[in-house]
């Protein structure tokens, strides 16, 4: 009996001619959005690639210079490019694209891309995650409001349960009829875009396993809109009643509630003040300079090692030594003031990832960006390997400085060769099976919402089915 | 007759729990939208006086050095009152009704440290240290309630006006009165729509009153009013135009849905996709590979650079030569820079003046993107402030790079005459006439296309009588 349902609604869904209107509607708005994420990954490769090349070009070339001068001057980072951004940009354009790794300093990374859109730049972005995570959901609901509604309202319910249908076949049969044709058309629409991410993705990265937990996640997250719409449904007696109630509650789950969300977790854990960030890194910057007593001990230090009365009868060059221990002293401050901002993001994520029991969006976007690899972790990780590179870097110029300049002094040069072994930065996204344990919660989330949605529907469509047997 | 119709409306409408939730959710949202952007408003404020303030000392402890060394003061390093180290503030206020609409506001540099250290690439500083998942689901602000929240509400009170008594089959009644349809429709349309709206100007009133900042508040809470209503009757007429053609009330729900959709999210969204495709920026990137190819020449040929600077200054004496070469090699690799990135700046600018000529046109095919754009405008929020607020700081660089540079190059120092004759930065905004002027087309144009669909509105409800 479950399977005559099915067949019977599908057999309705296939006459509706708005389904027909709405599949080509998808299908244009899915091209178009992957033309134009396309386009986008395209040139930022390009620009990426001809800034990473000039980076080195420029650097290579600066001629003799002494090598503190040169570590001033310095390299940057660029970030690589993210293994789906096409199927889903999610907060990259909001991070910086390149960190510059200069001496003194751990700079967050600058340059982003939201920064250079125009002035409708702020509003939704077209991306395929985009139309899987919020259009999506609302033809889903178009479709289902009628699903137990429309049987209620015509009195096919009551005939149906004359026939000797239960609650459990009855209930399956809705569920299983939305269920199917939603990730049918899904599937349709969308397993050509996954198709197309996977070829352009960047090669070494793990696109393929990241492509099976995107079409994972967004199968749930349609099945539960499914179970939701279904729920909706069945709770009212009229089609007119359950499309508004669907109507308001796409727009409050999908639209309103991500964006309060953010904006309710700002408002307990503020944005940090990038003035006070900023001085607090000049602050660290100068851990060394402005202890006067740690210098003075620094210096007793290194006399009484090299066993000479003063710094002129040192094998090595102090200044240059100096300037290595400003750089160790300043790391753990470093690591301490981005801890902290870490921390402060970390605690703006949690409060929206509370109000992810609001809506299942959160918890979908959240993995979304995650699978696609542009959330605030793979920037994290851009960040911190391009910082791990700086100080690395920083240590061969002032080690090379230290060691070589001798009677020089200041006046020392390096030249080209010691520039070469300035390594270029090469950092690739991280593997999912690495950083995987970081999305646990947002998938919990996501299935909790799939589980009390679908019980929920069926306890909704058994009520409904009871009232109906009641009233015969 | 209109009382009776305001007495029916108010039996099966107004008292009723519908237009309480649309009520309680009208100030709600406007209400915690103007505090949440308050809040925004009062923390940027805070951070740029307290940076103003504390560069203003030091520059005034830089005077004091240099007025010093002037006096005779003998007991001078190199680097005391140098000119490399003059470092005016500049910073962007938050318009006086910023608090209305965050718009672009949150991502651009808000100050700047003029300074002749800096290039175009880092005279704003290290400010990029917001979390980018919150950046990019940008602010609930006022406007978003005005754009997105409001016509929703309408449309949510208003699809079954006609439909309803329709569907009850009490229409062909009620119409046996002499009352007419279209006034039926219009006064309940009023009725309820003017409901949400009066609650919401009554909340943006509240929020004008407590969070006022002075300025120019009053003129651009004018804008901000003038937009916001406009933007209601387009949709008012709508609404009645569906309700004129749309016989079912699912019908009519589901077209205004459409609409909304298409009109607020997916046209704004695609027409911002279509314009940065035909006006894309020239890379950031590239241009910060400009800046360093330029400071990379300067620093290889530093010699022949300064000579050739001083050979066209020869009214130059060099001064201090303990002054370390970076101070001279800075300065020099910076002007380098900025005469170096002229051309990608000049396409910048042109790829934002294609845009924005695109937008001027596409903004005609959806009142959302109009509405958009002039409530950011009225409230400070919108994208030319803050690259009017950039240009300008471009120009006092280069102004103090060419006062500074003879005395850094030549290794001397300004006398305090010289300092003095600099003027700090001070951000001019747009006048509010100007704005105004701005304003006018696209309003008029919202206007004059909700009195289209309203008249057309009103002609099919005039003939539909005959048809009931």
């Amino acid at each position: 009996m479950t399977n005559a349902i099915v067949r019977k609604d599908l057999l309705l869904f296939r006459r509706e001619s708005l389904l027909g209107v709405v599949l080509v509607a998808g299908i244009a708005l899915i091209a178009g959005s992957l033309l134009a994420g396309l386009q986008r990954e395209r040139v930022f490769e390009k620009e990426r690639a001809e800034a990473q090349a000039a980076d080195k070009r420029v650097w290579m070339d600066q001629g003799e210079r002494n090598p503190h001068s040169a570590a001033h001057f310095s390299r940057y980072a660029f970030r690589p490019a993210s293994p789906l951004a096409l199927i889903d940009p999610g907060t990259s354009d909001y991070a910086g694209l390149a960190v510059w790794m200069e001496a003194h300093y751990q700079d967050p990374a600058v340059f982003r891309r939201a920064e250079d859109t125009g002035e409708l730049g702020r509003y939704l972005q077209l991306s395929p995650a985009f139309l899987v995570l919020a259009v999506a959901p609302l033809l889903v609901f178009l479709m289902m409001s009628a699903s137990v509604a429309g049987e209620r309202e015509d009195g096919t319910l009551r005939q149906l349960l004359a026939t000797g249908v239960g609650v459990r076949e009855f209930f399956l049969g809705k569920y299983l009829a939305g269920l199917r044709l939603t990730l049918v058309a899904f599937a349709f629409v969308f397993v050509p875009v996954l198709i197309v991410g996977l070829i352009t993705a960047p090669a070494g990265t793990d696109a393929a396993l990241r492509v099976a937990a995107l079409f994972a996640v967004y199968s749930l997250y349609l099945a539960t809109c499914v179970a939701v719409a279904l729920a909706v449904s069945a709770w009212f007696r009229k089609r007119q009643s359950a499309f508004l109630a669907l109507a308001a509650v796409w727009v409050t789950a999908m639209i309103l509630v991500p964006r309060f969300a953010a904006d309710v977790s700002t408002g307990f854990y503020p944005q940090p003040d990038a003035r006070e960030v900023s001085s607090r890194l000049s602050a660290a910057s100068a851990a060394y300079y402005t202890d006067t007593d740690r210098q003075a001990q620094i210096e007793r230090e290194v006399l009484e090692r090299y066993g000479v009365e003063s710094v002129d009868e040192l094998p090595i060059n102090y200044g240059a030594y100096v300037l290595q221990v400003s750089e160790d002293l300043s790391e753990p401050e470093f690591d301490r003031l981005y801890a902290d901002l870490n921390k402060r993001y970390a605690a703006q994520e949690a409060v929206k990832r509370w109000l992810s029991l609001l809506t299942p969006a959160i918890a979908a976007a959240n993995l979304s960006r995650g699978l696609a690899g542009t959330d605030r972790a793979h920037q994290n990780e851009f960040t911190a390997a391009a910082e791990r590179h700086r100080r690395d870097m920083v240590e061969l110029l002032n080690e090379d400085y230290m060691l070589n300049a001798g009677d020089a002094g200041a006046a020392y040069r390096g030249d080209a060769a010691l520039w070469a072994r300035f390594e270029d930065f090469d950092h690739g996204p991280p593997a999912l099976g690495a950083i995987g344990g970081r999305y646990l919660v947002d998938a919990a989330v996501l299935l909790l919402w799939f589980l009390l949605a679908s019980v929920m529907a069926h306890r909704l469509v058994a009520r409904a089915v009871r009232g109906e047997v009641a009233a015969a | 007759m209109i009382a009776a119709i305001v007495y029916q409306e108010r039996l099966s409408f107004l008292v009723r729990g519908p237009a309480l939730i649309a009520l309680a959710l009208t100030l709600l949202a406007v209400l915690y939208a103007g505090w949440s952007g308050d809040r925004w408003r009062d923390a940027r404020l805070q951070s740029l006086e307290t940076f103003e303030s504390e560069a203003l000392a030091s520059l005034a402890d830089w005077r004091d050095d240099l007025a010093a060394i002037e006096q005779g003061k003998t007991d001078v390093s190199p680097f005391d009152a140098n000119p490399m180290s003059i470092l005016f503030p500049a910073v962007l206020p938050p318009a006086s009704l910023a608090d209305f609409a965050v718009g672009h506001a949150d991502l651009h540099p808000a100050s700047a440290s003029i300074s002749p250290w800096r290039n175009g690439a880092n005279v704003f500083g290290r400010y990029q240290f917001d979390n980018p998942s919150m950046l990019a689901a940008a602010a609930f602000d006022v406007a978003l309630v005005v754009i997105v929240v409001l016509p929703l509400l309408m449309i949510a009170v208003s699809f079954d006006v006609l439909a309803g008594d329709r569907a009850r089959g009490s229409l062909a009644m009620v119409l046996a009165t002499p009352v007419q349809l279209p006034r039926l429709v219009w006064t309940r349309l009023a009725l309820r729509n003017g409901l949400i709206w009066v609650a919401a100007v009554a909340a943006m009133a509240v929020l004008y009153g407590i969070n006022d900042a002075g300025g120019d508040r009053a003129a651009r809470f004018g804008l901000w009013l003038g937009v916001s209503l406009a933007y209601g009757l387009f949709w008012f007429a709508v609404i009645a135009l569906c309700v004129a053609t749309v016989r079912s009330s699912i019908g009519t729900a589901a077209t205004l849905v459409g609409l909304w959709l298409v009109l607020t999210l997916a046209a704004p969204a695609t027409f911002a996709t279509i314009a940065e495709a035909l006006h894309p920026t020239p890379s950031r990137l590239a241009y910060l590979s400009d800046i360093r190819a330029a400071q990379g020449e300067t620093n290889r040929n530093l010699a022949s650079v300064t000579e050739g600077y001083l050979l066209d200054h020869p009214e130059l004496s060099v001064g201090d030569e303990g002054l370390p070469s970076y101070f001279r090699a800075a300065y020099l690799s910076n002007e380098a820079a900025r005469v170096s990135t002229r051309p990608v700046l000049a396409a910048y600018e042109n790829a934002r003046a294609g845009r924005e000529r695109a937008l001027d046109w596409a903004q005609y095919l959806s009142p959302a993107i109009v509405a958009q754009r002039l409530l950011a405008l009225a409230a400070g929020g919108d994208l030319g402030r803050q690259h009017r607020f950039q240009a300008q700081v471009g120009g006092a660089l280069a102004q103090l790079a060419g006062a500074v540079g003879p005395a850094v190059v030549s290794r001397n120092r300004l006398t305090v005459a010289q300092f003095d004759e600099l003027r700090p930065f001070s951000f001019a905004d747009e006048a509010a006439p100007a704005m105004f002027r701005r304003a006018f087309t696209p309003l008029a144009f919202v206007l004059a296309l909700a009195l289209i669909v309203g008249v057309v509105a009103h002609r099919r409800l005039a003939t539909q009588r005959l048809h009931e």
